[in-house]
């Protein structure tokens, strides 16, 4: 496995689209693929041409006979993969367990994938499981637990995973901090690269009223190796009143969200490693295909704003 | 501030209905019968309803998703690969 993923994008990219801009060196590639499901399964192998890299559900692969590990290598030896994982509870005061960390290590051993990565969030603690990414309080004795975790996670599997920024539904409480202080609090302190989900991003600058371009215009995009883009729908409080934009990765990327990595595109000099996110409700192939090549023209078009400043 | 307490009361708060509901009806006595301490408690005060509402139904959702896809444990794929080699059951 390869550490530094800059230099781990060797990849194919025929299309004209594809070139870097003249300003970038010659290694430089953007690339776009897709989160793994096996429903996409038959639409991804038969347009693996279109699909630069798969970014694979590690949880999914942590407790499964060998020859779904057989399987999964297979398809690492066709595309790249990132594993992903969405168990661990990274950004918390409570200790990663380091046993869960340790299955991790064996599969990335097994599978060598390009790189890993974890979200910051915490997904359990006094015993009870919440059953999804929460949202920590964003505070500095959370960041210093967080980073003490992304220490251990780097130090058991030997690599330091990408950190994903969360979407939220509830203003995560007891925060003494904004999203943009939080994020830089965490990549200041830590040699880990983020992962930045930019619907996650929109979803909460929407829901908490703060412009999604202020974050990004903050954050070290040095630092944004790879991108999240999905979908999501409003959702309705029966009781309290009020309404929010879940992340449900249920419906196509919207127009905002491509127009958030045309500019990261635009600001950044790093090559960017971009996911599409689908977790249900499937369409049929040819238009997540679509998807994927308007994140190409987005971020085609941030490069030549960038080439055109730049000359 | 923020302490392990504070996160473990927000998980419950996440994922207990009956708990949440006694929250919403007396949060301090709430909260300081799960042992949080006075800023703790103050922080509570600025709760975001709307957003505790719907995540814990986003959070349940997904609880009960995964408890329906869960995979079968070993033992139970152990066995039934046995009973797939007797010719009991179909591979």
């Amino acid at each position: 496995m390869k550490k530094d993923t800059q230099k781990s994008y060797g990849l194919p990219g025929t299309r004209e689209f594809h070139q870097p801009p003249t300003f970038i060196p010659h290694s430089f590639r953007d690339c776009i693929g897709l989160g793994w499901r096996p429903q996409l399964a038959i639409g991804i192998l038969s347009h693996l041409d279109q699909i630069d890299i798969l970014e694979v559900m590690a949880d999914d692969f942590l407790d499964v006979p060998a020859k779904e590990i057989t399987a999964l290598k297979t398809l690492a030896a066709q595309r790249p993969v990132i594993l992903h994982g969405v168990s661990l509870g990274m950004a918390s005061t409570h200790r990663v367990e380091a046993r869960r960390l340790e299955k991790f290590a064996r599969l990335i051993e097994k599978v060598k994938p390009e790189t890993w990565s974890e979200h910051l969030a915490f997904v359990r603690a006094g015993g009870i499981e919440i059953g999804h990414l929460a949202a920590p309080p964003r505070t500095a004795s959370v960041i210093d637990g967080t980073l003490s975790n992304l220490e251990t996670a780097r130090k058991i599997t030997g690599i330091a995973p990408f950190i994903e920024n969360v979407a939220t539904l509830i203003d995560p409480p007891g925060s003494r901090m904004n999203e943009a202080e939080w994020l830089n609090g965490i990549v200041n302190g830590c040699e880990n690269d983020l992962l930045l989900d930019l619907h996650n991003l929109y979803a909460n600058g929407v829901n908490f009223d703060f412009d999604p371009l202020g974050v990004i215009s903050t954050i070290p995009l040095e630092r944004v190796g790879q991108i999240h883009l999905a979908g999501g729908k409003w959702v309705t409080a029966r009781n309290q009143g009020g309404r929010r934009l879940l992340d449900d990765h249920l419906h196509d990327v919207p127009e905002p969200v491509f127009t958030l990595l045309e500019e990261v595109a635009f600001r950044s000099a790093r090559s960017l490693t971009v996911t599409i996110e689908r977790d249900g409700a499937f369409p049929p192939f040819v238009e997540v295909l679509r998807e994927i090549e308007a994140a190409r023209r987005a971020i085609a078009r941030g490069r030549e704003r960038r080439r055109e400043v730049s000359a | 501030m923020t302490s392990p307490a504070f996160e473990a009361f927000l998980a419950r708060l996440y994922t207990d209905e009956a708990f949440r509901d006694d929250f919403l009806d007396r949060p301090e006595e709430t909260a300081r019968g799960f042992g949080l301490d006075e800023k703790e408690i103050e922080e509570l005060e600025r709760l975001d309803l709307t957003g505790l509402e719907l995540a814990a139904e986003s959070f349940s959702r997904k609880r009960l998703w995964k408890e329906k896809h869960r995979p079968p444990p070993k033992w139970k794929r152990a066995t039934r690969r046995i009973l797939e080699l007797l010719g009991i059951a179909r591979a």
